[in-house]
């Protein structure tokens, strides 16, 4: 290969490269997040035990404003403004999806469907096939729940970081 | 076209796929400048792109609720095999200290949260399901003379979860069969093939996961990656990091390496020991308040710790 023909070459595979490989990269261009967790804390500061302003559900859409270490400054479709951790939210819109009965001609390439693959139908048929597994068990494990506050005061208490 | 220019181009247009929203300015200039070049065609130009996406897909894997969902029937093949411990107070302390470290992690939120649960066995042995389900048990809570070296326990497991080693344990077929199907839209009826096929690869995926938490273990290389991860953890939320060294410690003293539960699924903790020496260094400033985290350990788990 010529010189010319190698230097053309490492120029195409670095526009391709540094064209956008992150996620956080590709959601700044959307300017469109969406939460992919159960519920996230809407955060009045970018931390994680900072004082919450309000409750985000899964597939919610949000206006990002900001990514920064590892923080995104979001706006809500009311108008609030706050941090979730980007570990909470996708840069595909989330679609709801209660059963996975049927076809809905959702599934396009650019959106994620929530419930879709692995979920509550397939863990039944495991259930059912696997009658000594207990479900009933792992439910009360995820219903042992500690409040936000008592945490802190927990941290504090023990002479521990807040920070996070 | 020479084999390494055409390797070039190809890496290229893999690379670009890496981006699922790649902004379609960019797909339009790459595929004209490969194609004007004449080095390929505007065809293959636009397979090279195709490939790419296709491997941009297959890396984005399991979303955090299909995590989830697999380390609940994880959870539940565990929870067959060991019962919980009936105490309320002991299991909201545990979950507490684990909370706290996963909030510091660098995943610090999951599809439900992290939950952590002490498992009435006498056995030595900790465990961790994708999707943040952590179990430790009672044999391994009287092993413990601190919050801190239960801390560094927890840290550990969180740090399993961290880095993902739950789902790289699932066979590269039962994943890539999974994805496959979990791309088309699958009617869940008992009838639909398609559906019978994607629960058995379900469960096949815990089945491998079970099985490299209870009978073979992680790898020695993500052992050590964990404890590292987990001597880090213990300093960002301001516990000790020398109690890992006290953990490893006990656990030496305790089996020799040759116990069942974390002594056959995890590497000798001597080695383990060598491993993290320069990262476990006691930290004064963690250490002043040591003994007022042990106290509590005490209180909230009495008669269950070496405390």
């Amino acid at each position: 290969m010529s010189l010319t023909r190698l230097l053309f070459a490492v120029f195409i595979s670095s526009a391709f490269i540094f064209s956008g490989a992150s996620v956080t990269e590709c959601a700044a261009q959307s300017e469109s997040v969406s939460i992919k967790l159960r519920s996230a804390r809407l955060r009045r500061s970018p931390q994680h035990w900072a004082p919450g302003s309000a409750t985000l559900k899964l597939g919610d859409s949000l206006t990002l404003l900001e990514m920064k270490d590892g923080w995104a400054k979001v706006r809500t479709s009311s108008g609030a403004a706050g941090y979730v951790h980007e570990t909470a939210i996708s840069d595909k819109p989330i679609v709801l999806k209660a059963s996975n009965r049927g076809s809905s001609g959702t599934s396009s390439d650019d959106v994620v469907l929530a419930g879709k693959g692995f979920n509550k139908e397939v863990e039944r048929e495991f259930a059912a096939q696997n009658p000594n597994a207990s479900f009933a068990d792992v439910n009360r494990m995820e219903a042992i729940s500690v409040r936000e506050s008592d945490l802190v005061a927990f941290m504090k208490a023990g002479g521990l970081k807040t920070n996070g | 076209m020479d084999k390494t220019f055409r390797l070039v181009l190809i890496i290229a247009a893999l690379f670009s796929g890496a981006c699922s929203q790649l902004d379609p300015k960019f797909r339009s200039i790459g595929s004209s400048v490969l194609g004007a070049t004449g080095y390929v065609t505007d065809s293959q130009a636009n397979s090279f792109f195709t490939a790419g996406e296709k491997l941009g897909k297959a890396a984005e894997g399991l979303t955090d609720e299909q995590e989830y969902y697999l380390g609940r029937s994880v959870s539940a093949v565990i929870l067959a095999q060991y019962r919980p411990l009936r105490n309320n107070a002991a299991q909201l302390y545990v979950n507490k200290v684990g909370k706290v470290l996963a909030g510091f992690s660098d995943k610090p939120e999951t599809f439900s949260g992290y939950h952590f649960l002490i498992l009435d066995t006498d056995e030595v042995n900790a465990l961790s399901a994708p999707g943040g389900f952590i179990f430790i048990s009672k044999g391994f809570l009287r092993l413990l003379p601190s919050e801190d070296a239960l801390a560094a326990v927890l840290a550990h497991e969180v740090a399993h979860v961290v880095q993902g080693h739950g789902v790289k344990a699932i066979r590269s077929s039962n994943l890539t069969g999974a994805l496959l199907l979990i791309g088309k839209e699958v009617a869940a009826s008992q009838v639909d093939p398609s559906f019978q096929e994607l629960t058995s690869l379900f469960g096949d995926s815990v089945n491998d996961i079970t099985e490299t938490l209870i009978t073979k273990g992680y790898s020695r290389g993500q052992e050590y990656d964990s404890d590292e991860y987990a001597a880090q953890l213990l300093v960002r939320a301001g516990y000790n990091p020398a109690a890992l060294g006290t953990v490893l410690r006990v656990l030496e003293q305790h089996d020799g390496g040759d116990a069942g539960g974390w002594a056959s699924t995890h590497p000798d903790p001597d080695d383990r020991l060598d491993e993290v020496e320069d990262l476990i260094a006691s930290n004064p400033e963690a250490a002043r308040m040591e003994s007022a985290r042990t106290q509590r350990f005490q209180r909230s788990l009495p008669g269950l710790t070496a405390g």
